[in-house]
């Protein structure tokens, strides 16, 4: 799957979150080159990215920080150490 | 990687796996000399002959290089470069270690354990033990100050 992502780094906001298959790559890069120009210097806090995985799960634990609050990365660290033996 | 289950002997196994299918592959090992905290093992790889890196973490390493970018977007992003708050830097730094300390710890353990039969070397067992309880305990406390820091700055 390819994952199109418009993030606002500076209010940790995730303002477009929209999903491709794998066939549809040349319409996401469209999109976010699309974006990209929209935003024409104006985008020092935003992120716009295309992203592939295998689905949507594996995405929200590659890239955690789009998805999570601060406190929210900091807990699963928390609990992550928690599991170990 | 994700959930608990990967650890530093996983990601020893990925790296391998991914240098044999790349003979060139160029191996940048970020948990003997972390970058300004951050820890991973980075494979530099040859496609189409364009360099392509593939940043292999275990999931404790991978919140950590996740909550430093969350925390420099909040913060200040020169905290991933080695600038930023100095105090915020050192306990992120402190965090790094701790994990490097843990993991170390749970990769003996696992090495020791599959190595000798039952019933002996119980006293190494649990030293090593009592030191990765110790080590999670920090971490743990160390995970909370950063938290209530984060909340504090809204």
């Amino acid at each position: 799957m390819i994952f199109l992502i418009d993030y606002d780094r500076k209010k940790g906001e995730l303002r477009l979150f929209k999903q491709f298959r794998n066939d549809q790559r040349a319409e996401a890069q469209r999109e976010r080159l699309d974006i990209e120009l929209s935003l024409n210097g104006s985008r020092a806090s935003r992120e716009v990215v295309l992203l592939e995985a295998d689905d949507e799960q594996t995405l929200h634990q590659s890239h955690q920080r789009y998805f999570k609050t601060t406190r929210e990365i900091l807990e699963s660290m928390s609990a992550l150490v928690s599991a170990i033996p | 990687m994700s959930g608990r289950g990967p650890n530093i002997p996983e990601q020893d196994r990925v790296v391998g796996q991914i240098a044999k299918f790349y003979p060139d592959a160029q191996i940048d090992d970020l948990r003997i000399e972390p970058s300004h905290g951050y820890r991973a093992v980075h494979v530099i790889v040859k496609v189409t002959g364009f360099p392509v890196e593939i940043q292999v973490r275990t999931p404790l390493q991978n919140s950590w290089a996740q909550g430093t970018e969350s925390l420099a977007d909040r913060f200040d992003p020169e905290i991933k470069y080695g600038g930023g708050p100095e105090q915020l830097r050192h306990v992120l730094e402190l965090v790094s270690a701790r994990i490097g300390g843990v993991e170390d710890n749970e990769t003996s353990l696992i090495a020791l354990r599959a190595s000798v039969p039952g019933g002996v070397l119980q006293e190494e067992f649990s030293n090593l033990e009592t030191e990765l309880l110790k080590q999670k305990k920090k971490l743990h406390e160390v995970l909370q100050q950063i938290m209530m820091a984060a909340e504090k700055k809204v």
